[in-house]
């Protein structure tokens, strides 16, 4: 496992770009630490946003996985033309001439998926434990490690967003492109949602109707891996306040289900399968 | 010589290749033997990559069998005891030529120090730090046949590993093949040059679209026939004895006379005698050396009005 690694790091970290990407998605991640510092002082209104408790346990931890899953796009660039790079240098033809088996090549590859997604993880337990310390209102333990099962969403949702990404770069063999089949199956995903909504609204009440094609949506790739964390904004003292003074209260459960677990690593395993499948069937 | 046969180092039973309706080699059979060099011939689109590719696994066989090392180890750990450079050298441009052999090496479980080593060999080692895709094709090439040699291979492929190079670089090349066999390497080119083939190969599979046509010695091959090169200001009976003349496998028209080439190993004086008795003065009597080049025409021209 080390030497697979070991193979792969010499490929990344000697890329200027994968390089470049790396260092601006540490700087984009750690920028959110940043937010601490967003303070408008005008006159007698004082408004400290790190003061408006996004930074209280247990809270933080879905706050920053949930923002810092935004920015996973740096790393699923890298992992694209990493991949489909294999194929436009012909390397990867290479790699297996030099005794690399199938399985050897494809484990390389999700090697540096489960390693950026752990790393990235780590990361972020680290900067939340660091900002959660500093501004916290609540410091005792059972409320810090409360809601850190977040952390496992956040790593679940990289691994199966990565798989994806892999998947999409050895089926499309060249990193624009797969680039583009992936804003492709997002919309495409987009489209179908919106027909199961239309259709379910022509037969249900709207509630049931929402809710039907709620439960179908979740079992799509890219919407599974997005409901692993749900928005955090509605829990927020401040917008629970507002709402509650306008008469609406948000009911929303913010724990990710077994189900929503089950269903992402499904899709993971799904991608891993099928690169296999490309990579055995393929000739070079 | 030994009495003994030399180990049989890679062994293709009906291996074949159709892609969609196109079958792109026939079913083939044959053995690599240890310690020889050998030259596959064939023109451009004869299947040649394609079988190697099979050999390799880069390509899926259709149907049929090969056995590395007389089935001593998996697929995979075979193919870590052979070099192999297909078609063109593929590394990673950006780079270095160590770092690109430096994953070789993972990839085939060899120490580091065997690097600098091959560099050497090759004439790069001024040079690795570089980038691959700062070097020129003929570096590229050297580079290539560098990392196919870092494991010290039982046996070694190369596909076309002259292509596009200029004279120096071929010179380099043949160079460094030559060395490379006299270590007592097995190997297999691929070539569509046939002097190439050779000047450095004791043996020779001819493929011909997907048909593998022949199989034995470079001078199995070429002693097989004889060319004698015939002129006479007795044109035309020439011509007529040339035409009813059983053991005349083949005439050209070159210059004044005739190139021709029989069957069978005919002594000159034989010719001149038979001639001379019908009546056929000969001004020019030469024996040509057949050249592969001239034999493979041959051969594949032959092949071509039979199918």
């Amino acid at each position: 496992m080390i030497r697979l690694l070991h193979i792969e790091w010499i490929k990344l970290w000697n890329n200027r770009w994968s390089k470049l990407l790396l260092f601006g998605y540490l700087f984009l991640l750690t920028s959110i630490a940043l937010i601490a510092a967003i303070r408008f002082d005008i006159g007698p209104v004082k408004f400290h946003l790190a003061d408006q408790g996004i930074f209280n346990f247990p809270y933080i931890w879905h706050f920053n996985t949930f923002i810092a899953a935004w920015m996973k796009l740096f790393l699923a660039i890298i992992i694209v033309s990493m991949t489909a790079n294999e194929y436009s240098y012909k390397t990867i033809k290479q790699n297996l001439i030099d005794g690399l088996s199938h399985a050897d090549f494809l484990k390389t590859k999700v090697y540096m998926v489960l390693a950026l997604a752990l790393a990235s993880t780590l990361l972020i337990a680290l900067m939340s434990g660091i900002l959660g310390g500093v501004f916290s209102d609540y410091t005792t333990p059972s409320l810090v490690f409360q809601d850190i099962s977040f952390l496992a969403a956040y790593f679940v949702k990289l691994v199966t967003f990565f798989s994806f990404c892999l998947f999409a770069g050895v089926l499309v063999k060249r990193s624009a492109f797969a680039l583009g089949f992936i804003v492709i199956w997002q919309i495409f995903e987009g489209i179908l949602t919106g027909l199961l909504y239309w259709k379910a609204f022509k037969n249900d009440t709207a509630i049931v109707a929402a809710e039907t094609a709620e439960q179908i949506t979740s079992f799509f790739p890219l919407v599974s891996m997005y409901s692993l964390i749900k928005q955090p904004f509605t829990r927020l003292n401040g917008i629970q306040t507002v709402a509650k003074q306008v008469g609406e209260t948000f009911e929303n459960a913010y724990q990710t289900t077994a189900m929503e677990y089950i269903v992402a690593l499904f899709w993971a395993g799904l991608f891993i399968w099928g690169t296999h499948q490309l990579l055995k069937r393929r000739d070079l | 010589m030994t009495h003994s046969d030399p180990p049989i180092l890679l062994s293709v039973h009906q291996l074949n290749k159709r892609y969609g309706k196109r079958q792109a080699v026939h079913p083939i059979t044959f053995d690599i033997k240890k310690g020889f060099v050998y030259g596959l011939l064939g023109p451009n689109g004869s299947g040649k990559s394609t079988t190697l590719g099979m050999v390799l696994q880069v390509v899926n066989p259709t149907s049929g069998s090969f056995t590395w090392f007389q089935g001593q180890c998996t697929p995979n750990q075979a193919l870590k005891k052979v070099g192999a450079i297909i078609e063109r050298p593929n590394f990673y441009p950006y780079l270095s030529a160590y770092k690109n052999l430096e994953i070789v090496c993972l990839i085939k479980g060899v120490p580091l120090k065997a690097i600098d080593d091959k560099l050497e060999l090759v004439g790069l080692l001024g040079r690795k730090h570089d980038s691959f895709d700062k070097y020129s094709l003929g570096m590229k090439q050297r580079l290539a046949i560098a990392s196919a040699l870092l494991n010290d291979p039982e046996v070694l492929i190369l596909d076309e590993p002259t292509n596009g190079l200029d004279p120096e670089g071929i010179h380099q090349i043949r160079g460094i093949i030559k060395k490379v066999a006299a270590l007592g390497t097995t190997i297999v080119l691929a070539s569509h040059l046939l002097d190439e083939v050779e000047k450095v190969c004791d043996r020779v599979l001819v493929l011909q679209e997907g048909h593998m046509i022949f199989e034995g010695s470079v001078t199995e091959l070429l002693q097989e026939q004889q060319t004698v090169y015939l002129e006479s200001p007795q044109n035309q009976a020439l011509t007529t004895w040339i035409h009813k003349n059983s053991a005349v496998a083949h005439h050209v028209p070159e210059g004044m006379g005739y190139l021709i080439q029989f069957n069978e190993e005919i002594p000159t004086d034989q010719i001149n005698k038979e001639l001379a008795e019908n009546g056929i003065y000969l001004s020019v009597l030469q024996k040509h050396k057949t050249s592969l080049e001239d034999r493979f025409l041959a051969m594949t021209d032959k092949n071509k009005t039979h199918d």
